[in-house]
């Protein structure tokens, strides 16, 4: 179960527990064991997809700490390759002493316990201001932190349809309870109101090489919106466009960047932005598009495409959804005081445009998305 | 559900066969442990697996009472667990101040059990049937997180406590199936009270056998180009990929429209029971001329 919880499963105590149970109403039959340790250890897709080959490898010695590396470097952070302390040992030992763990936490800079911690420490507050291409791989993983405290109060969750208040339905429930004051008789009529619901949220992220020594503050952003629900849809583009919900969405923060670099092919490649919106626009119109849906573009607005079909699209998007807000990491740099010909082309159909070179620009769109998404 | 004769891995497969399921080495396990250990089972997959079949094929293999919750945004325990008759309560109001009852006697009468409206999940709890009922809460990603900690609730002890009667506690557990379309991630505190199994797209042979069991009257060939073709769609990259209710459908379609082989106009005519997106549909006519041309082509 260690093992397991080192290569990122959620292994419990109570997943040990349900898996010592099921063990004992097992034979002897190695696929039967193996199938009842991997029903009750697993809780989601990627640990049941991976459980097979670290079952293989944990109990075959001799290829247990090769697989082990191999996995473990293929589901890092991408950023932990920069100045990280990834030594030659950094693999799982087999029972790793008390001392020694603690060591291991140390080599291992970007523990669970550290990074959660680092939300106290003043580094956040130090991140807030500072520039995001300046960022050093430690500072990225502190801004995925910061990133999540910063859309907190944005948090979308799903909601019950009414709650009580003075709206026009009738809550009969409530009228009956305080009736069984007076004996039955209803002599106070309660009242539901329905609850504020919220809007779909889509974000098409600018992945191109002039928006490369922004990806600290993008990549950050688009894992912390793991938690924002079955209604936002996240895209990246640079030539093509590649949507990622379901890596955000299902995969651990920490391998998911490594899953996004993986599928984008054309990662850090040209920009398109007209040529991508127009692919979304094809496609997802029907899914995603319409009046109650924000959509959040997050670019410098470089674009190489044709400007004429970026202002077509940019007209029929804004045609379909309720607000566009454009994130531009440039557009509060004094040095570039002409703005991108594209974001001035499309000045007119987007609704806000908000500078977002540091932490500090970002919280500001955490509270503009807690205005505009509930109805 | 200990007391039912399903004292081995192959023993739950071979019932779940008899019913028209094939189940995965894997999922006769997972049932097999739940049964034992009388555990939930959380099965997740994409639309069209077969999760949900899963509890119907159970409920007839037990010969016990399919209890079907279905989820959805807004769900809560007035829906779930149980609600109260408020019209006839207001009219066993009015109609004993009408023959002048006493007060009292009206309040110890306004919440009696003939009021109760029992919902799945009380329903579920408090039966008296012989054999235990299947409880299949459906599709619980559609609902929301205060739900999910009301089902955390019942889930752990199986009793419910109505203030007005008091506490029912389920004499005979019954067997739980949840399912996930996994939308959204299901909370880990549910999740570790269960046993979980991830239903993937089966593969080509698995397929072929379970489009043979529910649909026998189609013709061998005709079944495995069918498969094959369903195989190659779902490496599209789609919106929606077909689920096995999908193949299904089309089969019987093509059966229905008396067709005995399948050719791209065939495709194009009867796409509507495979792809359920305009967009699909239409990167489907695309790859016309790549490999899932080359599969209606073979004589395989």
């Amino acid at each position: 179960m260690r093992f397991l919880r080192e290569v990122g499963f959620k292994a419990s105590q109570s997943h040990m527990i349900n898996a010592i149970e099921a063990i004992k109403e097992m034979g002897l039959e190695r696929a039967d064991v193996k199938n009842a340790l991997k029903v009750t250890v697993c809780s989601n897709q990627w640990e049941w997809s991976s459980f097979d080959r670290l079952f293989e490898a944990y109990f075959n010695d001799l290829k247990r700490k090769e697989a082990t590396q191999n996995l473990s470097k293929t589901l890092q952070v991408n950023d932990l390759k920069e100045g990280q302390e990834i030594t030659e040992e950094k693999d799982l030992p087999s029972q790793p002493k008390e001392e020694e763990g603690h060591q291991q936490n140390d080599k291992k800079t970007l523990s669970a316990i550290s990074i959660a911690a680092g939300l106290g420490y003043s580094p956040v507050s130090f991140l807030v201001k500072k520039e995001i291409q300046n960022y050093s791989p430690e500072d990225i993983q502190m801004a995925q932190l910061a990133m999540r405290h910063i859309m907190e109060p944005f948090k979308i969750q799903k909601t019950r349809r009414h709650k009580k208040g003075n709206g026009k339905f009738w809550d009969m429930k409530s009228t009956l309870r305080d009736a069984m004051k007076h004996y039955g008789w209803p002599m106070r009529l309660y009242y539901m109101e329905k609850k504020r619901r919220l809007r779909r949220m889509i974000i098409i992220a600018d992945v191109s090489g002039s928006m490369q020594r922004y990806n600290g503050m993008v990549i950050p952003f688009l894992l912390s919106l793991k938690g924002v629900g079955p209604k936002a849809e996240v895209f990246v583009f640079s030539t093509k466009v590649r949507r990622i919900t379901e890596i955000i969405r299902h995969i651990p923060l920490d391998k998911a960047l490594k899953k996004i670099i993986a599928d984008v092919q054309d990662w850090s490649g040209g920009t398109r932005i007209g040529e991508s919106l127009m692919y979304i626009n094809k496609y997802y119109e029907k899914k995603l598009l319409n009046k109650r849906a924000v959509v959040l573009i997050i670019s410098d607005g470089w674009d190489l495409g044709a400007k004429p079909l970026l202002v077509k699209e940019m007209k029929f998007l804004r045609s379909r959804v309720g607000n566009i807000i454009w994130l531009n990491p440039i557009a509060g740099d004094p040095s570039l005081q002409i703005m991108s010909q594209a974001v001035k082309l499309c000045m007119e159909y987007i609704d806000y445009h908000i500078p977002a070179a540091s932490l500090m620009d970002l919280s500001k769109v955490g509270s503009l998305l807690k205005k505009l998404m509930s109805y | 559900m200990k007391d039912l004769d399903m004292s081995s891995i192959d023993a739950v497969e071979r019932a779940l066969m008899d019913v028209g399921y094939i189940p995965e080495r894997s999922l006769s396990t997972a049932i097999f442990l739940a049964l034992r250990l009388e555990k939930p089972l959380f099965l997740e997959g994409e639309p069209g697996v077969g999760k949900t079949d899963v509890a119907v094929r159970l409920s007839k293999v037990f010969n016990s009472r399919l209890i079907r919750l279905q989820c959805y945004e807004g769900l809560d325990a007035s829906s779930a667990l149980y609600d109260w008759d408020y019209p006839k309560q207001l009219l066993f109001i009015r109609m004993h101040e009408a023959y002048q009852m006493e007060k009292e006697a009206i309040a110890k009468g306004l919440y009696h059990e003939r009021f109760l409206i029992r919902r799945p999940l009380l329903e579920a709890i408090w039966n008296e049937d012989i054999r235990p009922p299947i409880l299949l809460i459906d599709e619980l990603d559609r609902s929301d997180e205060e739900f999910e900690a009301f089902l955390l609730e019942i889930l752990s002890d199986f009793q419910v406590t109505i203030p007005e009667i008091g506490t029912i506690k389920a004499k005979k557990r019954p067997f739980v199936v949840i399912t996930s379309n996994r939308s959204r991630d299901v909370h880990d505190a549910l999740k570790r009270r269960c046993l979980y199994h991830w239903i993937d797209y089966p593969g080509l042979e698995k397929e072929y056998h379970i489009l043979m069991v529910h649909v026998p009257e189609i013709e061998e060939h005709l079944a495995k180009k069918l498969v094959s073709l369903i195989q190659g769609i779902r490496k599209l990259d789609l919106l929606k990929k077909p689920g096995i209710s999908e193949t299904i459908d089309w089969a019987r379609s093509l059966l229905e429209l008396g067709k005995v082989e399948i050719t791209w106009e065939v495709v194009e005519e009867t796409i509507g029971c495979v792809l359920k997106y305009k967009e699909d549909q239409r990167l489907l006519k695309e790859s016309k001329e790549g490999f899932l041309g080359e599969i209606i082509k073979s004589d395989r």
